[in-house]
């Protein structure tokens, strides 16, 4: 399962590296996962920003069956 | 309507809220609640500064110091909070790794360089320079400051403080003692009362959000990003930012003199060229930008030594006297070369180019790729001026001024460094618009050295405090920048209103 935390600070830096992966909700003030984000074959790129984060807001976990 | 009471309300979850806050419980002062507008943490500073700046707890190291911000702001500020700030400073660092946090590198200022040398990462004129500079170690790609944030907001729901979000600051109440609480307002649009003993407002500065009061108060026209309807000036904190001066009208309503707001922190290539985050750059044109060759006003006239092009602050406040507050950066395919093989003259620490590859091809990427009508590359100096909006006569006029300067090897006019005199003869010519750059516009609202809210006599208003952008402009005065040395004063001031109020509790409990 992959989210954003509530406590992401918004800064854009995910928006800047991946704009295929997340953008930018302006009426709820939220950064938010496009489709493209769930895909499988897109996981290791997840997996870096969610390094990459500077508040580890990126969350991904693993959920019953998954195998990552 | 409804009540909430508390014994501290904070406005703003910023470094000085979130400071203040944290030491106000570590001081054991209870009930203390942290409003903000937006649903989470951190202010204009969790997309900013890698590193902060502290003068050392030492009497030589603070009075040099406050000598040389004085000299700085020509006394043109509040000096009592000015010091206030330099002896204070010295308890970031202490407070910084009470969050579990570190730091990625210190670099200390010896007493002789304080106010006479760069500071570790340039772009600061001399008198910022007056304490070590502490670079926050940032997780990933990002920043520093919004760990502390993160990490200052888990810890005062550990000491048992709140922070609410989505409720932002309307007025605030006064009664014949002072301020007893406030309006706020959430999300919703639903009101409610808070009555507090003491209020804080660390609302921050103003940014993309407060585009008309920025244009009243500072004559800058504030754009976005993509440049939208023109402009001359840019806040780069937030992808949303709603900093829309709160604090500074609730203030201000209720009689706290006002303040000079301004904010020319760094010139930019013109908006377009950086992205949300601004250190994470599409192409080294960030580095170009900041070299010292051949910069001129739209008239076509030099008006600095551009040498001062990295001391960012410097250029930005010269800019500010230019027509239109914008002015460009012109060099030739020679001097283009020069970057590709030999390399830039200097480097921000954050764009650390040293070699530019193959430049042309960035500035035609900039042009075709990403549709920049801020970068130009023209094959003569009439078409650079045309495409570019720049007086043409006026160009050419001093391009042939300055050709000759660099001939004889002495920049008559205004004292440039020769080995930096590069002329401007052979195509491709190569230009890029900039702009001013903060963070958030500072200032707005006064305060005295025990962060007290000064009214227009300059009395404190009763139980009213304030810290961090919205008050740091009363530091600088004129000169405001806002750079590093703005979240040094957002720590310090958070803290200093911690003390008063702590103190000033426990005094009238009569421990």
């Amino acid at each position: 399962m992959i989210k954003i935390a509530d406590y992401c600070i918004r800064c854009g830096l995910c928006i800047d590296l991946h704009p295929e992966l997340f953008e930018y909700d302006f009426e709820k003030d939220e950064i938010i996962l496009k489709p493209e984000a769930f895909k499988e074959e897109r996981l290791d790129e997840m997996k870096s920003m969610a390094k990459d984060c500077a508040v580890a807001a990126i969350v991904i976990t693993k959920t019953e069956g998954e195998n990552n | 309507m409804r009540i909430k009471n508390v014994n501290v309300a904070i406005f703003g979850s910023g470094l000085a809220g979130l400071t203040a806050a944290v030491t106000l419980l570590e001081k054991g002062v209870k009930a203390v609640a942290v409003f903000e507008k937006r649903p989470f943490q951190g202010g204009a500073v969790s997309n900013t500064p890698m590193c902060t700046m502290a003068v050392k707890n030492d009497r030589k190291y603070q009075d040099k110091a406050f000598k040389e911000h004085c000299r700085f702001t020509s006394f043109d500020a509040n000096m009592e909070t000015a010091r206030a700030w330099i002896m204070n400073s010295w308890r970031i660092p202490g407070f910084i790794k009470r969050l579990g946090l570190d730091f990625e590198m210190e670099v200390e200022t010896l007493l002789e360089e304080i106010g006479n040398n760069d500071a570790y990462t340039g772009g600061f004129p001399f008198g910022m320079n007056l304490g070590d500079y502490y670079i926050l170690k940032a997780r990933g790609k990002g920043h520093g400051a919004a760990l502390i944030c993160l990490r200052a907001a888990q810890k005062i729901r550990k000491l048992g403080g709140e922070i609410i979000f989505n409720t932002a600051l309307q007025e605030l109440l006064t009664d014949e003692h002072g301020v007893t609480g406030a309006i706020v307002k959430e999300k919703s649009g639903e009101t409610y009362q808070v009555n507090a003993n003491d209020v804080i407002i660390a609302t921050g500065g103003l940014g993309n959000a407060a585009k008309e009061m920025i244009k009243e108060e500072t004559g800058y026209i504030n754009t976005d990003r993509e440049l939208t309807g023109g402009g001359n000036h840019y806040c780069n904190s937030f992808v949303n930012d709603q900093m829309t001066g709160d604090g500074l009208k609730a203030a201000w309503k209720i009689g706290a003199e006002k303040t000079k707001i301004m904010g020319s922190g760094r010139h930019i290539a013109y908006p377009g060229v950086v992205n949300y985050v601004p250190w994470i750059v599409k192409n080294q044109i960030s580095t170009i930008m900041e070299q010292p060759y051949l910069i001129v006003n739209s008239y076509g006239e030099r008006f600095i030594d551009e040498g001062e092009n990295r001391r960012s602050a410097n250029m930005a406040a010269a800019m500010r006297n230019q027509p239109g507050r914008i002015a460009y950066l012109i060099f030739d395919e020679d001097t283009m070369k020069h970057l590709e093989t030999e390399g830039t003259e200097y480097f921000y620490m954050i764009f650390p180019a040293t070699i530019i590859e193959n430049g042309k091809e960035q500035f035609r990427e900039m042009i075709e790729k990403y549709g920049s009508k801020q970068v130009f590359m023209e094959d003569s100096l009439e078409a650079l001026a045309k495409k570019a909006g720049i007086d043409k006569t006026g160009l050419l006029e001093t391009v042939d001024r300055y050709n000759q300067l660099c001939d004889n090897g002495y920049d008559e006019d205004f004292g440039k460094e020769s080995k930096y005199l590069r002329p401007v003869k052979n195509a491709s010519f190569y230009c890029i618009r900039l702009c001013n750059c903060t963070y958030s516009m500072i200032g707005g609202i006064n305060v005295n050295k025990k962060g007290q809210v000064l009214d227009k006599t300059h009395r404190p208003i009763e139980h009213l405090y304030a810290a961090g952008d919205c008050a740091a402009g009363c530091i600088y005065g004129s000169s405001t920048p806002n750079v590093t040395s703005v979240s040094s004063i957002s720590y310090t001031q958070g803290m200093i209103c911690a003390d008063s109020i702590a103190f000033e509790q426990e005094r009238s409990a009569g421990k």
